[in-house]
């Protein structure tokens, strides 16, 4: 027996050192791709906690703040009005997100569980519509919220938000990931196709809600573009826009436009933080069913 | 999770309960006539310069009522072109002179001279005045100005032992110095803009639209090819010239890795807001062409959509917020210059007992207005021409085309351009 032992012995130090060093360059990939990915936010915060005497520019570049400092952070406060721009981001946030969720999945139910006829051709034109890049509906857009009267208005700012053709894919995708059979049990028992909606499907899609809810929050919490178009009133801006007052015309500080940027950021990673482990089952669920 | 049909109602409740606030705001003030005024970026640095000469105009005139946009200067095209594609343009718009005349090509402006008495027309400098023009008409009035300086890094020079260029033709011989004695480049010619055309018209060329050709010769072409190909040869400038704009030519500047930097004396704020221990080693000088008086000053203008339904009331604010005792209240309070020569006889523009880089600046800046023209005056069909420019000139400084070559298809380009829009 003990020679048995020897020989297997060295075998398994080998096989140990094997598996270290492959864990050890997993690691190392993943702190490489993972550094990649965090670089630009940790510069941000870097300039940000610059104080007013460093060099932003210097070169070679300098990564730690020689003074390190939190006071850009209050300055952004003196320089905008920050918690309003906030609050207003939040509101509209809060409302296309919700409806998002409410209209996408009541619009995908149909198109995953029914049939009916045209319902291909219908899912086949939503779907095209995701190819066009907002650019190109913008002015049209801005020319239907103009003959509605929702220029200058937090509805107008939220209303392209408020179903999309990425949000009914993705709950399409998540309610023919069901069994048939809980729903035929359902009818069976009489109830009726809207009480199916609400009391069978959607708590099954739980995980595709959240993603979807993180997608728009992301989407609408970052746009730039729709709400520079529609909104002219200082006091209706969002963060994005409030933000970019920071860069002004005759100086700009990049240390406020840092900390500006790292504030406005940190409610996204909550939000993110807060459904990632729904988050993550609900993106795969929507990309393994077809 | 929280039940759905609950969801929905709260959904329903707080959008009911938010309706006011999410329905636009109030438009026109009943019995005034209101009119929209958008600037670039004014704001929050001049919210109340703007709101408190809005209040003096309105008190002057009770009929008018006068409603404030602030929008972020790169952003201003797609924002205008939005508005006046939806048929809701302001009255009055602050744009830049370039796109002012894009806008002018399609008669989407009104004409100034239509409106303005002449004695008010007198009041503006005339070399600004005369370059909002095209195809016979007027288009914008001119507002802020600015010229530009030359900025340098004294210790870079200091270090490669050459003197400052007296001109821009010098700086090929002196880059190569900087760049052998301290690996630094020297100058930063930016292809974002109109600057390799200015440069075209500084080295004796000359542009104008009613010209075959727009007026661009085969030497004076030449001439400046062999200029960008001889700076980028000798390592004066960086290669990053090719794909990056002026913003490029700041950053370099204040991490010291550039020596000069030719820009608007608001620049200087830039530099002390971050860099501010370059400070102590630059020097503030006139443009290296100024002594010749062909130095460019830049405008923004002030433009009258024609959508407006009240051009007079626009052009009326026009004229007051233009006015040289405005414009000499707004300079006091930002690196700018007045368009109102009478401006600036204002105490607060007299150049004597200089202090610091700023009043320099200042300084040499109302030197160059008084004396400086606009260089490059608005083009038909710019885009395309800019494009051409640019490309050959690229192409010539990366030996893909010789400077014969490249000068003999940009006056093509140019030629084919020019007669295009006749046709």
């Amino acid at each position: 027996m003990k020679p048995r032992i020897t020989a297997f012995a060295p075998r398994r130090h080998r096989g140990s050192f094997a598996s270290i060093g492959h864990v050890l360059l997993r690691y190392a990939v993943l702190i490489a791709v993972a550094a990649v990915f965090i670089g630009p936010f940790a510069w941000l915060l870097s300039t940000a906690m610059k104080s007013g005497s460093e060099n932003i520019f210097q070169y070679p570049p300098q990564f730690l703040p020689e003074q390190p400092t939190l006071r850009n952070f209050g300055r952004v406060f003196q320089a905008l009005p920050f918690f309003s721009y906030f609050i207003n981001s939040v509101f509209v946030a809060v409302i296309a997100v919700s409806c998002n969720l409410v209209f996408c999945s009541l619009a995908a139910y149909p198109l995953a569980r029914m049939s009916f006829a045209g319902k291909n051709s219908i899912f086949l034109v939503l779907i095209s519509t995701m190819m066009l890049p907002f650019q190109l509906l913008m002015i049209p857009l801005y020319g239907i919220a103009v003959a509605l009267g929702l220029n200058n208005s937090f509805l107008g700012l939220m209303i392209p938000h408020a179903c999309t053709a990425f949000g009914i894919f993705l709950m399409r995708q998540a309610f023919l990931a069901i069994p048939q059979q809980l729903e035929e049990s359902a009818r069976i028992e009489g109830v009726n196709r809207f009480r199916i909606w609400r009391h069978v499907m959607l708590p099954l899609v739980k995980p595709a809600l959240a993603t979807l809810a993180v997608f728009t929050f992301v989407g609408v919490w970052g746009d730039f573009l729709w709400p520079l178009v529609i909104m002219d009133d200082q006091a209706g801006f969002t963060l994005p826009l409030g933000v970019n007052k920071l860069a002004g015309a005759f100086g700009k500080d990049w240390r406020l436009v840092a900390a500006g940027a790292i504030l406005s950021i940190i409610p996204t990673i909550a939000v993110f933080l807060f459904t990632q482990r729904f988050f993550v089952s609900g993106a795969l669920r929507g990309a393994v069913k077809g | 999770m929280m039940n759905p049909p609950r969801l929905l109602a709260i959904f329903l409740l707080a959008t009911g309960l938010s309706w006011p606030a999410l329905q636009a705001r109030p438009g026109d003030v009943p019995g005034k006539a209101e009119i929209e005024f958008w600037t670039m970026q004014l704001s929050p640095i001049l919210d109340d310069y703007i709101l408190s000469s809005i209040a003096e105009f309105e008190q002057r005139n009770p009929d008018v009522a006068v409603k404030w946009v602030d929008v972020a200067w790169a952003d201003m095209e797609r924002k205008l072109l939005s508005s006046v594609a939806a048929g809701t343009a302001p009255d009055v718009a602050n744009l830049n002179p370039q796109f002012s005349s894009k806008l002018a090509e399609f008669n989407a402006l009104e004409d100034p001279t239509l409106f303005l008495a002449p004695e008010a027309i007198a009041e503006y400098n005339p070399a600004v005045w005369s370059a909002n023009r095209l195809n016979g008409k007027h288009f914008g009035i001119p507002w802020y100005l600015s010229a530009s300086i030359a900025i340098y890094n004294r210790s870079i020079f200091e270090q490669a032992g050459v003197s400052l260029p007296d001109t821009i033709e010098d700086i090929p011989r002196i880059g190569r110095s900087v760049r052998e004695a301290t690996g630094k480049y020297t100058y930063f010619p930016s292809f974002d803009g109109g600057e390799p055309m200015e440069n075209y018209v500084l080295l004796g060329g000359e542009i104008s639209n009613d010209l075959p050709a727009y007026g661009l010769s085969g030497a004076s072409a030449r001439k400046l090819l062999r200029y960008y190909a001889e700076l980028y040869a000798s390592g004066s400038i960086p290669p990053s010239v090719l794909i990056e704009g002026h913003q490029k030519a700041v950053d370099l500047f204040q991490s010291g890795e550039l020596a000069m930097l030719l820009s608007g004396m608001q620049m200087l704020r830039n530099i002390e807001l971050n860099a501010p221990g370059l400070m102590a080693d630059i020097v503030v000088r006139p443009h290296p062409n100024a002594d010749e008086g062909r130095t460019n000053i830049a405008a923004m203008n002030l433009v009258v959509p024609k959508q407006t339904e009240r051009p007079a009331e626009a052009f009326e604010f026009i004229v007051f917020i233009t006015s040289p005792q405005k414009q000499t209240e707004m300079a006091k309070r930002v690196p700018v210059l007045p368009s109102t020569p009478r401006s600036l006889e204002n105490p607060f523009f007299a150049t004597a007992g200089i202090r610091d880089h700023y009043e320099t600046a200042r300084a040499h800046s109302i030197s160059q207005i008084r004396h400086g023209g606009v260089l490059l005056p608005p083009l038909a069909r710019y885009s395309r021409l800019r494009a051409a420019f640019i490309l050959q000139t690229q192409k010539v400084m990366l030996g893909e085309v010789s400077v014969e070559e490249g000068a003999d298809q940009l006056i093509s380009d140019w030629g084919n351009i020019s007669r295009a829009r006749h046709e």
